[in-house]
């Protein structure tokens, strides 16, 4: 099946599921007029579907595409989701929520963070009570944004497996060829030590100028063939293992992914229009799997018919996810644990960033310039995900007193240290998670300001007032809003699925 | 709370940064030693005009109407190293191109690459209208159909300082005893006053105040230059600067209505700027010119200042002492690298001169655009992407290779856009008023409303 020459220069995806179609998807419509695309999937090889819980950057990933917010929303069993519940991440009993959303709207004369650290100090308030976003999720509302007044954002919660099928039915009608074949083995151009053809076991192989690598945890090529180094970050993120079970659906399903600690980890629960995705994350060292058998069969509505389906990661990156003329995206780039459900998120920056810097040929200027910006993205997520342990106070239990006291890296003590010293936040433009998403961990986990701004010191009282003002429009705002559930498409258009056998058997993380 | 503060400058400095606080703060008791008189300067800071007359609480209109400040909208550059047809282009900070689901700048590279030598400013509204002495209020960003058009200002030293005379409680010409820099400087006996004063902060824009031991050699990359300045009637109304690259460095144009500033900046090869080791020394703040003398090719020594007071003033003291000015420092030492990238990037771009460093890490991100026009931003970059992107096409750095998807669009459709636009752009210029009108139009308006 040696493939005929053809006269645009080929990209080859070896790899489907959700970062492989979505490089399709996007490769296709970006990219369709100048390169040959194909993908190389082996129906035989189940996919781990990475991320059912979103952020809002993917609505920029569909709008590129083009694609119909509500036929996506219908053919991927999505709901909405203005941010992710906390719970027990302080100490037992705790809750606190990180919106998509920015907190008050009010001028003061110095940050937001400031002025609400200050204003704490006469008349405790929660974070909470001054975000529209915080109060529509907590009173399960929702409603799109009205650009220029409300400043908060939505993702959605999707059935993985669903999302990669509607971006597969949208890449091959824009022309992407699809080969259901094993890779057996590639060749490697001796000059360039690029990969200059993909050989299948059935015996063809196909051509290529770039390929992509969305083998997930495999990393057929990026680790079998280029031996791309693998950083490990277990020492500061070592939860390495999840169970993953479904359940019914809600009739009211919450409008937030709710991330509940437990003893050694945590537990997600996102639900779905047809069903609820559930799983418990835990590190090896502190539990066995057990625990995430046992924390599961307790939850309503668990379908204990089927076995759980058992995951095994590391968190980490390659620092070089770009090698030769081969692009990992997706979970043979890295993992980061789905407590911010960033793993879409990281395929989508892969695809935009190699999108900027494709050229006919690869070219080691641009691959080093892909690799320090994926790089810088991974380190900020891994930070931000660290914040959310570390700052815990949940004292005698083993894996939480670990990373209480485990050394960080010393670009989230900076952080820390900054946020503590006088409620200063990290105020980067490059990178995930802006000032309210870092002010939402912060002072969800209690972490504490030393120095109010001097500027501020005759104004407490007056800001107090404020706040005040600011928390009962919040909670008008919130009130506003139509119930979460009365924004999804009917139950009578929704596909019916039969919980016991739904796609590949088994949800995702 | 910080409060008492003493402020030593010429007459400027303290003037500007006892303004911006007066302005920000409330409740200071502000000192000002007076050095010497504000120097024969012409400055033409980068800071956009709303943050310029937002730190000073001081609209522009009044600024405009007594003379103290006029509006630039661009920066004219010159070079033998520019291959556009009149060697000469126009940056502003401002809109390019048009909005196309390719970047507009690979049409622009697409079109070059045929022999078209149009100037990459024919694109831009206000770079155009600049060029030829044209004028239009700054325009915001989001009005559709139209780029946006921003300003910032140049003045006179000598023609604002008096505007903002007032801003100190007292002001004097002289310490008689009790300032000792390198130690505390806590405790001050001031030239007419009978008691010696005692301060919370002290702070220094007077260069010849900050001591040695606080210096420390720059990177190479950091180029020094001598400088040399001349002074002569104005002889038109522009809103430009205008940079010429000649052969030892550069000639640095700023006029006002009154006087037209002539800067020769010479490249001092060998030679290596110094840079403080700390800005915020105990109770002590060095700004401006007093932490470093920079060459400015794009921007000025006040766009020092205002970068330094807006970190003072983000992290303004409980006493001077406060551990905040770790943070201070960090974010003020930052801000001159990435600002020294810029001056860097101006100068390497249209100087062929060696003595240049290139082995520096700014100058691989230049090598990088100028293969396919891709610009790696930087954490704390002054100009954002499609601003730099602008800032080096309009400096001659045109990209050797095309990004796939413009390589594969057809040229003749792109060279219509390009023509298109030219003529779009040159036909609203036309309809825009001579720069001379605008300041008639603003004494006019500020005299009706009396």
């Amino acid at each position: 099946m040696e493939q005929p020459g053809r006269n645009r220069p080929s990209i080859v995806i070896a790899g489907g599921g959700t970062a492989g179609w979505m490089t399709a998807a996007a490769f296709a419509r970006i990219l369709g007029q100048h390169f040959h695309i194909t993908v190389i999937e082996s129906s035989q090889i189940g996919t781990v579907g990475v991320g059912e819980a979103t952020i809002p950057h993917i609505r920029d990933f569909n709008e590129m595409l083009g694609v119909d917010e509500a036929e996506f929303v219908s053919a991927t069993g999505a709901t909405y989701k203005l941010g992710i519940r906390f719970e027990g991440w302080l100490n037992h009993g705790s809750v606190y929520h990180h919106p998509f959303g920015s907190y008050g709207l009010s001028q003061f004369p110095v940050n937001f963070a400031g002025a609400f650290a200050a204003a704490n100090r006469i008349s405790p308030l929660a974070l909470d009570d001054v975000g529209v976003a915080t109060q529509a999720m907590i009173n399960r509302r929702f409603a799109r944004p009205v650009p220029h007044l409300h400043d908060y954002s939505y993702a959605y919660h999707l059935d993985a497996t669903r999302y990669a099928a509607f971006l597969k039915r949208y890449s091959l009608a824009r022309g992407v060829e699809h080969i259901d074949a094993h890779i057996s083995h590639v060749q490697i151009d001796s000059a360039s030590g690029d990969i200059s053809k993909l050989n299948l076991r059935d015996g063809g192989s196909i051509p290529a100028d770039w390929v992509i690598d969305c083998t997930g945890f495999r990393a057929l090529l990026i680790e079998g063939v280029y031996r791309s180094p693998f950083e490990s970050w277990k020492h500061y993120l070592p939860c390495d293992r999840a169970v993953a079970m479904g359940s019914a659906p809600s009739s009211r399903p919450p409008p937030y992914t709710q991330a509940a600690a437990h003893k050694a980890g945590w537990q997600w629960q996102i639900p779905l229009q047809h069903r609820t995705g559930n799983g418990v994350v835990y590190a090896s060292e502190f539990a066995d799997g057990e625990l995430g058998i046992e924390l599961l069969s307790r939850l309503e509505g668990i379908n204990t018919a089927n076995p759980p389906r058992q995951l095994s990661f590391t968190a980490g990156l390659r620092r070089e996810t770009w090698v030769g003329n081969c692009v990992a995206i997706g979970l043979s780039s890295g993992f980061l644990e789905p407590l911010e459900s960033t793993s879409i998120y990281l395929i989508q920056l892969g695809i935009y960033k190699l999108l900027e810097l494709i050229s006919t040929k690869p070219n080691p200027h641009h691959r080093a310039a892909y690799n320090r910006a994926m790089t810088t993205e991974y380190e900020i997520i891994r930070d931000f995900l660290i914040l959310h342990y570390r700052l815990n106070q949940r004292s005698g239990e083993p894996f939480w007193d670990y990373l209480r006291n485990m050394p960080i890296p010393a670009s989230l003590q900076a952080k820390i240290s900054a946020y503590e010293l006088r409620a200063e936040l990290p105020s980067y433009e490059i990178g995930l998670f802006k000032w309210p998403s870092w002010l939402a961990v912060f002072a969800g986990q209690g972490c504490q300001v030393r120095q109010i701004d001097p500027r501020l010191c005759g104004q407490t009282s007056q800001l107090a007032t404020e706040m005040e003002r600011l928390k009962h429009d919040c909670h008008q705002a919130a009130l506003a809003m139509p119930p979460h559930h009365e924004m999804l498409p009917l139950p009578a258009a929704r596909p019916i699925t039969n919980l016991a056998n739904h796609e590949h058997g088994q949800p995702r993380p | 709370m910080t409060n008492k503060v003493l402020i030593i400058g010429d007459q400027f400095s303290t003037n500007f940064i006892a303004t911006v606080l007066r302005n920000r703060i409330t409740g200071l008791d502000l000192t000002g030693v007076i050095c010497a008189p504000a120097p024969q300067r012409i400055e033409a800071p980068l800071t956009n005009i709303d943050k310029f007359t937002a730190l000073l609480g001081i609209q522009w209109q009044r600024l405009v109407s007594q003379g103290a400040v006029e509006l630039c909208l661009a920066h004219r550059f010159s070079s033998a190293k520019l291959t556009c047809a009149s060697a000469t282009d126009y940056f502003a900070l401002a809109d390019y191109g048009a909005a196309h689901f390719i970047p507009f700048e690979q049409h622009y590279q697409k079109v070059r690459a045929t022999g078209d030598d149009s100037p990459f400013s024919s694109y831009c509204l206000a770079a155009s209208a600049a060029a030829l002495g044209k004028f239009q209020l700054p325009i915001a960003a989001d009005r559709q159909n139209q780029q946006r058009f921003d300003a910032s200002v140049k003045f006179d030293l000598d023609a604002l300082s008096p505007l903002l005379n007032g801003a100190c409680d007292r002001t004097v010409s002289l310490i008689e005893s009790g300032l000792e820099i390198g130690a505390t400087a806590r405790h001050c006996s001031l030239q007419g006053l009978a008691h010696p004063l005692e301060f919370d902060l002290v702070l220094i824009a007077e260069p010849a105040l900050m001591p040695d031991a606080n210096h420390t050699e720059a990177p190479a990359w950091i180029p020094k230059f001598n400088r040399d300045s001349g002074y002569t009637a104005s002889d038109s109304i522009d809103a430009l600067t205008t940079l010429t690259a000649v052969e030892h460095g550069f000639v640095k144009q700023v006029q006002t209505r009154k006087q037209l500033q002539r800067e020769v900046l010479t490249l001092a090869p060998g030679e290596r700027a110094q840079l403080p080791k700390s800005f915020w020394q105990r109770d002590i703040v060095f700004l401006g010119a007093a932490a470093i003398e920079l060459p400015h090719l794009l921007g000025s020594y006040t766009d020092q200042l205002i970068q330094e007071l807006d970190a003072l003033l983000k992290y303004w003291p409980y006493t001077a002492f406060d551990p905040i000015s770790e943070r201070y420092n960090q974010q003020v030492r930052d801000w001159y690298v990435r600002y020294l990238e810029l001056q860097y990037l101006v100068g390497v771009s249209l100087s062929e001169s060696p003595g240049w460093t290139r082995n520096c890490e700014v100058h691989e991100r230049l090598q990088l655009f100028n293969q396919q026009g891709y610009w790696e931003t930087k954490e704390g970059d002054i100009l954002g992407k499609n601003d730099m992107i602008h800032l080096l096409l309009c400096l001659g750095n045109l990209p050797q290779q095309q990004h796939p998807i413009a390589a594969g669009y057809p040229l003749e459709l792109s060279i219509d856009l390009c023509k298109s636009l030219r003529m779009a752009i040159s036909q609203q210029v036309a309809t825009l008023p001579p720069t001379a009108d605008f300041y008639r139009w603003v004494e006019r308006s500020t005299s009706i409303s009396g």
